[in-house]
Protein backbone atom coordinates (compact mmCIF):
# COMPACT_ATOMS: atom_id res chain seq x y z
CA UNK A 1 0.00 0.00 0.00
CA UNK A 2 1.40 3.38 -1.01
CA UNK A 3 1.53 6.17 1.54
CA UNK A 4 -1.78 8.08 1.61
CA UNK A 5 -3.50 5.68 -0.74
CA UNK A 6 -6.72 4.07 0.52
CA UNK A 7 -6.88 0.29 1.17
CA UNK A 8 -7.06 -1.40 -2.23
CA UNK A 9 -9.25 -4.31 -1.04
CA UNK A 10 -11.81 -1.95 0.50
CA UNK A 11 -11.87 0.02 -2.77
CA UNK A 12 -12.38 -3.18 -4.75
CA UNK A 13 -15.19 -4.23 -2.40
CA UNK A 14 -16.98 -0.93 -2.92
CA UNK A 15 -16.42 -0.99 -6.67
CA UNK A 16 -18.10 -4.40 -6.75
CA UNK A 17 -21.22 -3.46 -4.83
CA UNK A 18 -21.90 0.24 -5.48
CA UNK A 19 -24.39 0.77 -8.35
CA UNK A 20 -22.79 2.33 -11.43
CA UNK A 21 -24.49 5.75 -11.31
CA UNK A 22 -22.96 6.56 -7.89
CA UNK A 23 -19.76 4.46 -7.98
CA UNK A 24 -17.39 7.19 -9.11
CA UNK A 25 -18.89 9.88 -6.89
CA UNK A 26 -18.98 7.77 -3.73
CA UNK A 27 -15.45 6.39 -4.15
CA UNK A 28 -14.18 9.87 -4.96
CA UNK A 29 -15.78 11.22 -1.77
CA UNK A 30 -14.23 8.46 0.31
CA UNK A 31 -10.77 8.90 -1.24
CA UNK A 32 -10.89 12.66 -0.72
CA UNK A 33 -11.91 12.27 2.92
CA UNK A 34 -9.31 9.54 3.41
CA UNK A 35 -6.54 11.86 2.12
CA UNK A 36 -7.66 14.63 4.48
CA UNK A 37 -7.78 12.26 7.45
CA UNK A 38 -4.42 10.67 6.59
CA UNK A 39 -2.83 14.13 6.61
CA UNK A 40 -4.54 15.37 9.76
CA UNK A 41 -4.25 12.15 11.82
CA UNK A 42 -2.29 9.15 10.53
CA UNK A 43 -2.60 6.82 7.52
CA UNK A 44 -3.46 3.95 9.88
CA UNK A 45 -6.35 5.85 11.51
CA UNK A 46 -7.53 6.96 8.06
CA UNK A 47 -7.36 3.37 6.78
CA UNK A 48 -9.36 2.17 9.75
CA UNK A 49 -11.98 4.86 9.05
CA UNK A 50 -12.04 3.90 5.34
CA UNK A 51 -12.58 0.22 6.14
CA UNK A 52 -15.35 1.05 8.61
CA UNK A 53 -17.11 3.19 5.99
CA UNK A 54 -16.68 0.52 3.31
CA UNK A 55 -18.03 -2.31 5.48
CA UNK A 56 -20.95 -0.26 6.81
CA UNK A 57 -21.84 0.89 3.29
CA UNK A 58 -22.07 -2.61 1.81
CA UNK A 59 -25.58 -3.52 3.13
CA UNK A 60 -27.11 -0.22 1.90
CA UNK A 61 -25.44 -0.59 -1.47
CA UNK A 62 -26.49 -4.23 -1.91
CA UNK A 63 -30.11 -3.28 -1.06
CA UNK A 64 -29.89 -0.38 -3.49
CA UNK A 65 -28.48 -2.62 -6.24
CA UNK A 66 -31.21 -5.22 -5.71
CA UNK A 67 -33.89 -2.55 -6.08
CA UNK A 68 -32.44 -1.20 -9.32
CA UNK A 69 -33.84 -2.08 -12.74
CA UNK A 70 -30.42 -3.28 -13.93
CA UNK A 71 -30.39 -5.90 -11.21
CA UNK A 72 -33.85 -7.18 -12.08
CA UNK A 73 -32.83 -7.47 -15.76
CA UNK A 74 -29.68 -9.41 -14.77
CA UNK A 75 -31.76 -11.73 -12.58
CA UNK A 76 -34.20 -12.32 -15.46
CA UNK A 77 -31.36 -13.13 -17.86
CA UNK A 78 -29.80 -15.50 -15.31
CA UNK A 79 -33.12 -17.30 -14.85
CA UNK A 80 -33.61 -17.60 -18.62
CA UNK A 81 -30.10 -18.96 -19.17
CA UNK A 82 -30.57 -21.37 -16.26
CA UNK A 83 -33.79 -22.76 -17.79
CA UNK A 84 -32.02 -23.28 -21.15
CA UNK A 85 -29.09 -24.90 -19.30
CA UNK A 86 -31.44 -27.27 -17.44
CA UNK A 87 -33.11 -28.27 -20.73
CA UNK A 88 -29.72 -28.89 -22.36
CA UNK A 89 -28.58 -30.98 -19.40
CA UNK A 90 -31.82 -32.97 -19.45
CA UNK A 91 -31.40 -33.67 -23.17
CA UNK A 92 -27.73 -34.65 -22.72
CA UNK A 93 -28.57 -36.93 -19.76
CA UNK A 94 -31.31 -38.59 -21.79
CA UNK A 95 -28.95 -39.22 -24.71
CA UNK A 96 -26.21 -40.61 -22.44
CA UNK A 97 -28.64 -42.91 -20.61
CA UNK A 98 -29.70 -44.36 -23.97
CA UNK A 99 -26.09 -45.02 -24.96
CA UNK A 100 -24.67 -46.11 -21.59
CA UNK A 101 -26.34 -47.98 -18.73
CA UNK A 102 -26.72 -45.79 -15.60
CA UNK A 103 -24.83 -48.25 -13.37
CA UNK A 104 -21.72 -48.16 -15.59
CA UNK A 105 -18.60 -46.16 -14.60
CA UNK A 106 -18.74 -44.22 -17.87
CA UNK A 107 -22.15 -42.84 -16.89
CA UNK A 108 -20.93 -41.90 -13.40
CA UNK A 109 -18.04 -39.99 -14.98
CA UNK A 110 -20.07 -38.45 -17.81
CA UNK A 111 -22.93 -37.03 -15.65
CA UNK A 112 -20.77 -34.51 -13.72
CA UNK A 113 -18.88 -33.66 -16.91
CA UNK A 114 -22.19 -32.80 -18.61
CA UNK A 115 -23.20 -30.72 -15.59
CA UNK A 116 -19.89 -28.80 -15.60
CA UNK A 117 -19.99 -28.32 -19.37
CA UNK A 118 -23.55 -26.94 -19.37
CA UNK A 119 -22.69 -24.68 -16.41
CA UNK A 120 -19.63 -23.34 -18.23
CA UNK A 121 -21.58 -22.77 -21.46
CA UNK A 122 -24.39 -21.11 -19.49
CA UNK A 123 -21.87 -18.86 -17.69
CA UNK A 124 -20.28 -17.80 -20.98
CA UNK A 125 -23.67 -17.07 -22.57
CA UNK A 126 -24.86 -15.09 -19.52
CA UNK A 127 -21.60 -13.09 -19.51
CA UNK A 128 -21.98 -12.35 -23.22
CA UNK A 129 -25.53 -11.07 -22.71
CA UNK A 130 -24.88 -9.17 -19.47
CA UNK A 131 -21.89 -9.30 -17.15
CA UNK A 132 -23.94 -8.91 -13.97
CA UNK A 133 -26.10 -11.92 -14.86
CA UNK A 134 -23.17 -14.31 -14.28
CA UNK A 135 -23.22 -13.68 -10.52
CA UNK A 136 -26.92 -14.50 -10.30
CA UNK A 137 -26.48 -17.57 -12.49
CA UNK A 138 -23.64 -18.78 -10.23
CA UNK A 139 -25.91 -18.24 -7.20
CA UNK A 140 -28.78 -20.20 -8.79
CA UNK A 141 -26.42 -23.07 -9.72
CA UNK A 142 -24.94 -23.13 -6.19
CA UNK A 143 -28.43 -23.20 -4.60
CA UNK A 144 -29.47 -26.02 -6.97
CA UNK A 145 -26.37 -28.06 -6.10
CA UNK A 146 -26.88 -27.45 -2.36
CA UNK A 147 -30.52 -28.58 -2.57
CA UNK B 1 -50.95 27.73 -4.16
CA UNK B 2 -52.69 30.72 -2.59
CA UNK B 3 -55.27 30.74 -5.36
CA UNK B 4 -56.43 27.28 -4.40
CA UNK B 5 -56.10 27.72 -0.63
CA UNK B 6 -56.28 31.40 0.08
CA UNK B 7 -57.14 30.97 3.76
CA UNK B 8 -54.68 28.73 5.46
CA UNK B 9 -51.27 27.38 4.56
CA UNK B 10 -51.52 24.61 7.15
CA UNK B 11 -54.81 23.47 5.60
CA UNK B 12 -53.07 23.31 2.25
CA UNK B 13 -50.16 21.31 3.68
CA UNK B 14 -52.59 18.98 5.45
CA UNK B 15 -54.39 18.49 2.13
CA UNK B 16 -51.07 17.71 0.38
CA UNK B 17 -50.10 15.27 3.17
CA UNK B 18 -53.40 13.45 2.70
CA UNK B 19 -52.90 13.35 -1.04
CA UNK B 20 -49.38 11.90 -0.77
CA UNK B 21 -49.15 8.18 -1.31
CA UNK B 22 -47.54 6.14 1.44
CA UNK B 23 -44.29 5.80 -0.50
CA UNK B 24 -44.04 9.55 -0.89
CA UNK B 25 -43.86 10.27 2.82
CA UNK B 26 -40.36 10.96 4.05
CA UNK B 27 -38.48 8.37 6.07
CA UNK B 28 -36.38 9.61 8.99
CA UNK B 29 -33.07 9.42 7.11
CA UNK B 30 -34.66 10.93 4.01
CA UNK B 31 -35.94 13.78 6.16
CA UNK B 32 -32.53 14.40 7.77
CA UNK B 33 -30.68 14.25 4.44
CA UNK B 34 -33.14 16.61 2.76
CA UNK B 35 -32.74 19.03 5.67
CA UNK B 36 -28.94 18.79 5.43
CA UNK B 37 -29.12 19.51 1.69
CA UNK B 38 -31.43 22.44 2.33
CA UNK B 39 -28.91 23.82 4.83
CA UNK B 40 -26.02 23.35 2.35
CA UNK B 41 -27.70 25.59 -0.17
CA UNK B 42 -26.61 25.39 -3.82
CA UNK B 43 -25.49 21.77 -4.10
CA UNK B 44 -23.43 19.43 -1.96
CA UNK B 45 -21.82 16.05 -2.45
CA UNK B 46 -22.43 12.97 -0.33
CA UNK B 47 -19.50 13.36 2.05
CA UNK B 48 -20.40 16.98 2.87
CA UNK B 49 -23.97 15.86 3.63
CA UNK B 50 -22.63 13.06 5.87
CA UNK B 51 -20.34 15.53 7.69
CA UNK B 52 -23.15 18.06 8.17
CA UNK B 53 -25.38 15.38 9.71
CA UNK B 54 -22.57 14.14 11.97
CA UNK B 55 -21.74 17.66 13.16
CA UNK B 56 -25.35 18.60 13.86
CA UNK B 57 -26.82 15.38 15.19
CA UNK B 58 -23.81 13.29 16.27
CA UNK B 59 -25.07 10.43 14.08
CA UNK B 60 -22.19 8.69 12.37
CA UNK B 61 -23.95 7.36 9.29
CA UNK B 62 -22.15 5.55 6.50
CA UNK B 63 -21.52 7.15 3.13
CA UNK B 64 -23.34 4.18 1.57
CA UNK B 65 -26.52 4.99 3.50
CA UNK B 66 -26.24 8.63 2.40
CA UNK B 67 -25.89 7.73 -1.28
CA UNK B 68 -28.62 5.06 -1.15
CA UNK B 69 -30.98 7.65 0.38
CA UNK B 70 -29.95 10.35 -2.11
CA UNK B 71 -30.63 7.89 -4.94
CA UNK B 72 -34.12 7.23 -3.53
CA UNK B 73 -34.79 10.96 -3.12
CA UNK B 74 -33.66 11.59 -6.69
CA UNK B 75 -35.99 8.86 -7.97
CA UNK B 76 -38.86 10.58 -6.13
CA UNK B 77 -37.92 13.90 -7.73
CA UNK B 78 -37.10 15.56 -4.40
CA UNK B 79 -33.47 16.19 -5.30
CA UNK B 80 -31.53 16.54 -8.53
CA UNK B 81 -27.86 15.91 -9.17
CA UNK B 82 -25.18 17.10 -11.53
CA UNK B 83 -21.61 15.98 -12.09
CA UNK B 84 -18.70 18.22 -11.14
CA UNK B 85 -15.13 18.24 -12.38
CA UNK B 86 -12.79 15.34 -11.52
CA UNK B 87 -9.95 16.36 -9.17
CA UNK B 88 -6.58 14.68 -8.38
CA UNK B 89 -7.31 14.50 -4.62
CA UNK B 90 -10.35 12.36 -5.45
CA UNK B 91 -8.22 9.97 -7.51
CA UNK B 92 -9.45 11.59 -10.72
CA UNK B 93 -13.07 10.90 -9.87
CA UNK B 94 -15.81 13.45 -10.45
CA UNK B 95 -18.05 14.82 -7.72
CA UNK B 96 -21.80 14.37 -7.86
CA UNK B 97 -23.52 17.40 -6.42
CA UNK B 98 -27.08 17.26 -5.14
CA UNK B 99 -29.60 20.01 -4.57
CA UNK B 100 -33.17 20.12 -3.26
CA UNK B 101 -35.91 20.57 -5.85
CA UNK B 102 -39.28 22.26 -5.37
CA UNK B 103 -40.96 18.89 -4.69
CA UNK B 104 -38.37 18.21 -1.99
CA UNK B 105 -39.02 21.57 -0.34
CA UNK B 106 -42.74 20.80 -0.40
CA UNK B 107 -42.13 17.37 1.15
CA UNK B 108 -40.08 19.02 3.88
CA UNK B 109 -42.87 21.48 4.60
CA UNK B 110 -45.40 18.68 4.80
CA UNK B 111 -43.19 16.65 7.15
CA UNK B 112 -42.59 19.70 9.30
CA UNK B 113 -46.33 20.36 9.48
CA UNK B 114 -47.08 16.69 10.23
CA UNK B 115 -44.56 16.62 13.08
CA UNK B 116 -45.89 19.92 14.44
CA UNK B 117 -49.46 18.60 14.35
CA UNK B 118 -48.50 15.33 16.01
CA UNK B 119 -46.45 16.95 18.77
CA UNK B 120 -48.99 19.69 19.50
CA UNK B 121 -50.11 19.46 23.12
CA UNK B 122 -47.54 16.82 24.05
CA UNK B 123 -45.15 19.27 25.68
CA UNK B 124 -47.34 19.56 28.82
CA UNK B 125 -47.55 15.78 29.12
CA UNK B 126 -43.77 15.34 28.78
CA UNK B 127 -43.17 18.00 31.41
CA UNK B 128 -45.48 16.21 33.86
CA UNK B 129 -43.56 12.91 33.47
Amino acid sequence: MRRNSPPAIACWLLESVVPAPYREAMLGDLIEEYTLRAESTSPLTASRWFWSQACRSVPSMVRSSLRSRDCRISMGIAMGVYIVMAMLKFAADLTISKLVAPEQTTYVVLAPVVFLATSAIGGCVAARIRRGATIFLALIVMITVAL
Amino acid sequence: MCQVFPLDLSAYLFYIAKQMKRGELLGSLEHIILLALARLDGGAHGMIVRREIEERTGRNISIGAVYATLERLEAKGYVSSFTGEPTPERGGRAKRLFRVEAAGKRALQVSEQTIRSMTAGLKNRWESI
